[in-house]
Formats: structure tokens, C-alpha cells, sequence
């Protein structure tokens, strides 16, 4: 899929963004992500803020630049970045063209990305050039499954929300590694579907 | 049968993106997916072989939708928790 058409598809889905993902997912993987969001140290980039649920988990006082491929998700997330008691700053770019100059970060967020970013491996690659040797990577994504039944029925579900959002079938943990990192520890928190992921680019 | 499993499936997708906005996403789809796949398949491997009243098949339908739910709590048990890898490789 061309980045015009995954920005177009983000855009068509914010406004209902929050109806969908902000109330049980939302309610049910917080104190998860607050777990996770609770190493935020340093330089730090966000991928993918959306509408800016995730920014209720983030602890106080931090320097986030975040960004998202999406000007209409960004929009909707206003509110919540001015609530935040710290800095948000917002870039509408895509992961794949991202400006920052190399080994940039300490830390890369991401919280539900990897499910919507259309080639993954080169995602992540991009993640891996901005960050810091020795820094970490920390996601809280959701993937498909490597057991019976539940693969197929992620690949089946694939089918359908793919056009209209997300993917429920993507290999993240493999991609990871694809892209370089090296994975420190994956915490399975339903199934092997929802999980964190920490890792972290090899020093020099 | 085979018929009745994806037909099953696809009404748990249906329901699934219903009640997942309101239980949390994976969480709900995942058990009422595999619940309706598990009652398609028992419903329509009974029917095959025997004719059922409708609620016969409504009270089969709905205990192996059960099931299927637990055979989701179980895997859960199951699969949840952390693996730490060296960070070498
Ligand atoms: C499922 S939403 C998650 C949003 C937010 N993190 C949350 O959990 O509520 C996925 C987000 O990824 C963004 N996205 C998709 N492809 C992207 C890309 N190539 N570069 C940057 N952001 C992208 C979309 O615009 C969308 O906001």
C-alpha cells in the first residue's frame, strides 16, 4: 500500500478512532502500557501517537516528539497533548521518512503501530538508524498468533480489517530481529497476540 | 459441517467487533470467534448425522460456544507471561 493511501486510511478513521479502540481495549491494556511508559527516560520518539489515547499512561514531566503518518489522527489527539503535564512535541511524517539525524534517540515508543504500518521490516529499520547504539526499543503491540486455532482466525480477521484499519496477523517479534534489534524480553499479556516487546540496538 | 464452521466463525466476527469495543479488542474477538467456529462445527457435525429440533441445537450451539471459551481461558493460562532472551543473536 503507497503512504498516501495509509495516511487517506488514517484519516478516514479518526474521527471514529476513539469509539472504537478508547473504551474496553483502552481500559483493559492500561495498566500495561503505564507499566511499559513508566521507562521513559532521555530523547525519546513516539511512533504512531493517533489520537492520543496512549498519552494517559505516559509518565509526567518527559520530552516526547512524536509522530504520526496521519494530520487527522493528530488532530484529534490536540486535547490530550495539551493536558499532558510535559512536552508532546507532534510531526506528521512517515515512519519511513522520518528527518531526524542518525543515532538521535535514547528511547522509541510504540503502542499499537506495527499493526498498521504497512512494511514493517523497513519500519523498524528506520527506528533502528534514529536510535541511540545501546538504546532501547519498548512496543506495546498486538500480533497474530503462532497457534491453532487462533492464527487462522487472526489471518481470516486480517482480511477484512486491513481495509479498514489495522492488521491482526503481523510478526513483530520476528520483525524485530529482521530489523536489527536485538529482543531483551516479549511479555505475552493475552495469548501470544497482545504483548510488550522490549529490545535494544546493539552498542558499538 | 464445513460449512457451519466458517459460517460460525464468521458470525463470532461479527459479534466479536461488536463486543470488542466495549470488553477490549483481542479479548473479545479472539473467545467469541473461536466460540462460534466450535459451535458451527459441533451443530453442523450433529446435524449431519441427526435431525435436531431448534432447541437442541440452540442448547448444543451455545454449550460448545462454552467450551470454546474455555479452551480460550486455558490457553491463555497457558501462553501469557514474560521469556527473557540474552539480548545476543
Ligand atoms: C492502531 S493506531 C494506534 C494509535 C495509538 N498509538 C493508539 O494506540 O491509540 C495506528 C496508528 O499508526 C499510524 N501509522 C500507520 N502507518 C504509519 C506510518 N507509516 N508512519 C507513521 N504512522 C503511521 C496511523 O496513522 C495510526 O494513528
Amino acid at each position: 500500500m503507497a503512504d498516501a493511501d495509509t495516511r487517506a486510511k488514517w484519516d478516514r478513521i479518526a474521527p471514529h478512532f476513539d469509539f472504537m479502540a478508547g473504551r474496553g481495549a483502552e481500559a483493559r491494556w492500561k495498566p500495561f502500557k503505564q507499566q511499559l511508559f513508566s521507562h521513559m527516560e532521555g530523547r525519546i520518539l513516539f511512533l504512531a501517537l493517533g489520537t492520543g489515547l496512549d498519552i494517559a499512561t505516559f509518565p509526567p514531566g518527559r520530552d516526547i516528539t512524536a509522530i504520526d503518518i496521519s494530520p487527522r489522527m493528530l488532530e484529534q489527539a490536540r486535547p490530550r497533548i495539551e493536558a499532558y503535564p510535559g512536552t508532546i512535541r507532534t510531526e506528521c511524517i512517515d515512519v519511513h521518512a522520518m528527518p531526524f539525524a542518525p543515532d538521535h534517540f535514547d528511547q522509541i515508543y510504540t503502542s499499537c503501530t506495527f499493526c498498521s504500518v504497512p512494511r514493517p521490516v523497513e519500519g523498524l529499520r528506520a527506528l533502528h538508524r534514529v536510535l541511540k547504539p545501546g538504546g532501547g526499543l519498548f512496543m506495546f503491540e498486538h500480533t497474530g498468533s503462532r497457534y491453532y486455532p487462533f492464527r487462522y482466525m487472526l489471518n481470516a480477521m486480517t482480511l477484512l480489517t486491513e481495509r479498514a484499519g489495522p492488521a491482526m496477523n503481523r510478526r513483530t517479534v520476528d520483525n524485530v530481529r529482521a530489523a536489527g534489534f536485538k529482543i531483551l524480553e516479549v511479555n505475552n499479556i493475552f495469548l501470544d497476540v497482545v504483548k510488550t516487546v522490549t529490545a535494544f540496538k546493539a552498542p558499538v | 459441517m464445513f460449512a457451519m464452521m466458517p459460517l460460525g466463525m464468521l458470525t463470532g466476527l461479527v459479534l466479536s467487533f461488536i463486543a470488542g469495543i466495549w470488553l477490549g479488542a483481542m479479548e473479545a474477538m479472539v473467545p467469541i470467534m473461536v466460540s462460534g467456529e466450535l459451535s458451527g462445527m459441533v451443530v453442523g457435525m450433529i446435524c449431519a448425522m441427526d435431525v435436531l429440533s431448534f432447541r437442541q441445537a440452540a442448547l448444543l450451539g451455545a454449550a460448545s460456544g462454552l467450551a470454546g471459551i474455555l479452551l480460550v481461558w486455558l490457553a491463555n493460562g497457558m501462553l501469557r507471561g514474560i521469556s527473557r532472551e540474552t539480548g545476543i543473536g
